[in-house]
């Protein structure tokens, strides 16, 4: 057995089915329960085997022997049979009686017939084998009989008659009878007168049936059966078998035999049995094995009669005398299998005993490799195997030693780590506390930068102003302002102070308080921009800098005078859609050398024309993959923007923004200012309704009033607008209380409309559950009969058809839902989009 | 403005049901329960005349489909008339002016039964 190989299978637990046909892969308990199995057994088998074998060709040699000698014995009887009846015969022939009746003339002989026929009928009666007792005239005719129908019948023909005749004493062979038709032997001999000269024939008729009965009694299980000189079967006890010939004849020797015996048969077939053709050679007694067509072994033995050409054949099947073996033979097998199944379980249990240490080792050893190393240290069977004498015990002991050891180093080495984990985790709470302060000193400090900018701003019915800064997460410098100049002029500005963190929040702060300083007192932008820059260089003690767009706007003619400190030029969108970047003047960033000069351009802003100035953190805001937002994506942008107020168009470009950038967290500030010439824009009102069905009907009627304020008041078109609006909302209100709610009626719901330009937006905010009504609902099939008409979720196809662009996201506290329908007169959408999905960057 | 319906017969088994005001998801409760009463008897006939209902909502129709379904289970007859525009765009839009009985006004109904 092999060690390595027991181990190699608990490395690899589970052999695959092609893994078990290598012996390499097979248990050792197996192993070993084969191995003993074959030495036990394998021997057991062949001697068996050859006992069997050679009982068998014993048994046969004396069986072929037996029946030889039984063969011997039948012929025999015959021959005495045979020798008895041929001295009857030649006894017949020495009467005087006889001779004196055959030697008489014809005429003569009726006399003579009392004595003769008395004779024949008391050896008759003394013989009751014989068949007949016949006396012949030398013509071959009988003249006198036991049976005295054949008297005067003329027999000359016949072997028995004709060799009489001869002076030899003969036998026949089993003939028929030509009148009786049955067989028998027939015995002859020369009757003489006194001078020697034949004169007639004494026959005797031995019956067939004599013969058999000596044949059929040869033995129980026996089959004994008789052949002729040619080989032909005269007597069987199978009717099929006589008269056919053991080894195949001649054709003219068959009609000879024919001709002379009178068979009952047409011809001689032959039996073409291979054992038995060689019985017409043999000479003297013998056996011959042979096998019947079916495949049955028979063994027969074979004796020469002595005073006659037949054979007597003595047969039985093979499975007579062999089958006693065959029995023993089967007893020794369930021997052997009992045996086998002993020695199998004696062996498993054997090969068990043995292996089951080493998987007990195995198993601790994986416990240890886990780590579960009490559980392995602590089993019984581990000691169990520790407490033996052998060498496995002696290994087991070894084992428990290691992993001792080895779970006292991972225990010493597991208090060292958590004392170090502890030390580290006080270190950084500690630090986490101190970045905490400090960051939200920080925030602070954004806040209050934000703060400080202006929340309100001017604006009349002759223009508007609104402007934003979304700080970046670390400090920086942005800022904005919109102040009044006095003169009902006011001054607006965007800048972008160099660098970032508190250094630039602070140059930020002294900045805008220097140009609003000095605008309020200078007026002209130029000057103005002139004058800060010196002051600001005196007070710049960390050599930032800051780029500025300054302009001046005059609401009463429109005018707008501008100068630029490095700053990026603004965009101007005319009323007709037309943008195009302002014309700046490439002056320093303020900051930098004392003593610049600016130049100032002067422009008039018409009805509806829109100025967007801005910060780098604009253009430069960064997608996911790398990608700028660019100068082109941001005058198409403003391109579509129109006709909304500048407040709208903060928040609008802020989402835009935040679309692009897609959750990245902003690198700079983002900055900008929407100054709008013209009428103001766009109307605004919102509700909040609490979450009942029986709530939309109030809201229908404010509904219907917003809407009615517009410049169509009042106009069928209103009208319509009015109810597809309310229908839509009343739809969306329903599925969110019933559905989104489950009927909930604690929960508010802000409903919002807006009137910008050609859109009307309305938004729908709830709490509920995330739920987008427009991707769940599956639109109804509206070709359907009436019958197959499902009853329900008709609410959002009527959203989807009367609304030009709707959408639904979940925002983490609830369900915002946006609508935006184009308002009647009004041309297609400027940019072209697909009106039925609100992309994010219109989501306003 | 609210809800309401009311019905008269004008003859055994015939009834006109005047609907008025608005039928949405807080008032079809009402209307339904009304509808398929008027319904349940054998060859019953409805005429619903909507000209003085000023709203509907999926809610409303949804009542009207279950009508529609009552009556022909009933072998009864359940007909719309006087349709307001921004009604019938409603119904026409849910593909409902193709699967339910049609007429401008109450005389036509009665005429076409």
């Amino acid at each position: 057995m092999n060690m390595d190989d027991g181990m190699d299978d608990k490395r690899h637990p589970a052999p695959g089915r092609l893994e078990l046909l290598r012996a390499g892969a097979w248990p050792l308990t197996f192993k070993f329960t084969l191995i003993l199995l074959l030495v036990a057994l394998l021997p057991m088998l062949l001697v068996a085997y050859g006992n069997l074998r050679g009982g068998l060709e014993g048994v046969a040699r004396t069986e072929r022997a037996n029946l030889a000698l039984g063969a011997q014995g039948l012929a025999r009887q015959l021959d005495q049979l045979i020798d008895g009846d041929r001295k009857l015969a030649l006894l017949l022939a020495e009467d005087q009686d006889v001779q004196a009746y055959l030697q008489a003339p014809a005429t003569e002989r009726p006399g003579l017939q009392g004595p003769v026929a008395y004779r024949l009928a008391l050896l008759m009666r003394a013989h009751p084998e014989l068949a007949n007792l016949y006396l012949m005239d030398a013509e071959g005719v009988f003249v006198a009989a036991t049976d005295s129908a054949l008297i005067g019948a003329r027999r000359n023909f016949r072997d028995y008659f004709t060799r009489a005749l001869a002076g030899q004493v003969y036998s026949s062979n089993l003939l028929m009878g030509l009148n009786t038709g049955e067989p028998g032997v027939y015995f002859s001999a020369p009757v003489r007168q006194a001078g020697g000269r034949v004169i007639g024939v004494a026959v005797v008729k031995l019956k067939g049936t004599a013969v058999e009965a000596i044949l059929r009694d040869a033995g129980e299980g026996l089959v004994a059966f008789l052949a002729d000189g040619d080989g032909v079967l005269i007597d069987h006890p199978d009717p099929a078998w006589r008269y056919r010939s053991l080894a195949p004849l001649a054709p003219e020797r068959i009609q000879a035999i024919q001709a002379v015996s009178q068979f009952p048969v047409d011809t001689l077939r032959p039996l073409r049995i291979a054992g038995l053709e060689q019985v017409p050679r043999l000479t003297g007694p013998g056996a011959v094995d042979y096998r019947l067509p079916g495949g049955e072994a028979w063994v027969a033995g074979v004796a020469p009669m002595a005073r006659h050409d037949w054979r007597v054949i003595l047969a039985e099947p093979e499975s007579r005398f062999a089958a006693p073996l065959r029995v023993l033979f089967e007893q020794s097998l369930a021997t052997l299998a009992v045996t086998g199944a002993l020695v199998a379980v004696l062996a498993w249990l054997l090969g068990r005993a043995m292996t089951r240490p080493m998987l007990i080792l195995t198993a601790a050893a994986g416990q240890l490799r886990g780590g579960d190393y009490e559980a392995a240290l602590s089993r019984t069977d581990l000691s169990a195997v520790g407490a033996r004498k052998d060498e496995l015990g002696a290994l087991a002991q070894v084992f428990r030693g290691m992993g001792e050891e080895v779970y006292r180093r991972e225990f010493s080495l597991d208090q060292q780590v958590q004392a170090r984990t502890r030390e580290l985790a006080d270190k950084n709470s500690l630090l986490e506390a101190t970045y905490r302060r400090v960051d939200e000193e920080l925030r602070l400090a954004r806040d209050m930068q934000q703060a400080v900018l202006p929340q309100h701003f001017p604006g009349d019915g002759r223009w508007q102003v609104h402007a934003s800064m979304a700080p970046a997460r670390e400090m920086g410098g942005d800022f904005y302002d919109c102040f009044p100049l006095g003169d009902g002029r006011y001054g607006v500005l965007v800048a972008d102070v160099s660098g970032k963190g508190v250094p630039a929040a602070f140059f930020m702060a002294v900045s805008r308080t220097v140009i609003e300083d000095v605008a309020a007192e200078l007026q002209q932008p130029a000057a103005t921009l002139a004058r800060a820059n010196d002051l600001l260089c005196d007070r710049n003690p960390m050599e930032l800098f800051v780029t500025v767009f300054y302009g001046v706007f005059d609401p009463a003619d429109g005018s707008f005078v501008y100068a630029s400190a490095g700053h990026n030029p603004p965009l101007l969108r005319r009323a007709d859609g037309r943008v195009d970047k302002l014309d700046v003047a490439r002056d320093m960033a303020l900051g930098v050398l004392p003593g610049m000069d600016y130049s100032e351009t002067r422009l008039i802003l018409g009805e509806g024309d829109l100025l967007l100035m801005y910060t780098d953190g604009v253009n430069e805001a960064l997608s996911p993959a790398g990608e700028e937002f660019g100068d082109a994506r941001l005058l198409a942008w403003l391109a579509q923007a129109g006709g909304r107020a500048p407040e709208r168009l903060c928040a609008a470009l802020a989402e835009a923004l935040a679309g692009f950038v897609a959750g990245a967290e902003p690198s700079d500030d983002i900055t900008v200012l929407f100054l709008r010439a013209g009428a103001p824009v766009g109307r605004r009102q919102s509700w909040r309704i609490p979450s009942r069905v029986e709530a939309i009907e109030a809201l229908a009627a404010d509904v219907e009033q917003f809407l009615g304020h517009g410049p169509q008041a009042g106009s069928g078109a209103q009208s319509q607008l009015a109810f597809q609006v309310n229908l839509c909302i009343d739809e969306l209100l329903t599925n969110t209380i019933q559905h989104g709610l489950g009927g909930d009626s604690g929960h508010q719901i802000q409903v919002s409309l807006e009137v910008d330009g050609d859109w009307l937006e309305i938004r729908l905010q709830d709490d509920a559950p995330a739920f987008d009504c427009f991707a769940e609902a599956p639109p109804p099939d509206l070709d359907l009969d009436l019958e197959a008409r499902p009853v329900g979720g008709l609410g959002v196809q009527f959203v989807k058809t009367l609304m030009d662009e709707y959408s639904s996201r979940h925002d983490g506290s609830g369900n915002l839902v946006i609508l935006r329908k184009r308002l009647a007169g009004t041309g297609p959408d400027a940019a072209g989009q697909d009106p039925n999905q609100l992309s994010d960057e219109d989501a306003l | 403005m609210s809800f309401s319906a009311e019905a008269q017969a004008w003859a055994d088994n015939k009834v006109r049901l005047n609907l008025q005001g608005r039928l949405d998801s807080a008032t079809c409760a009402g209307f339904e329960q009304q509808l398929l009463g008027l319904l349940e008897p054998k060859g019953a006939t409805v005429v619903v005349d909507c000209t003085a209902l000023d709203y509907v909502a999926s809610a409303g129709l949804r009542v009207i489909l279950m009508g529609a379904k009552r009556a022909r289970q009933n072998e009864g007859q359940m007909v719309l008339c006087g349709l307001q525009p921004q009604v019938r765009e409603v119904l026409e839009i849910s593909g409902f002016l193709k699967i339910l009985s049609v007429a401008p006004d109450f005389a036509a109904a009665q005429a076409g039964l």
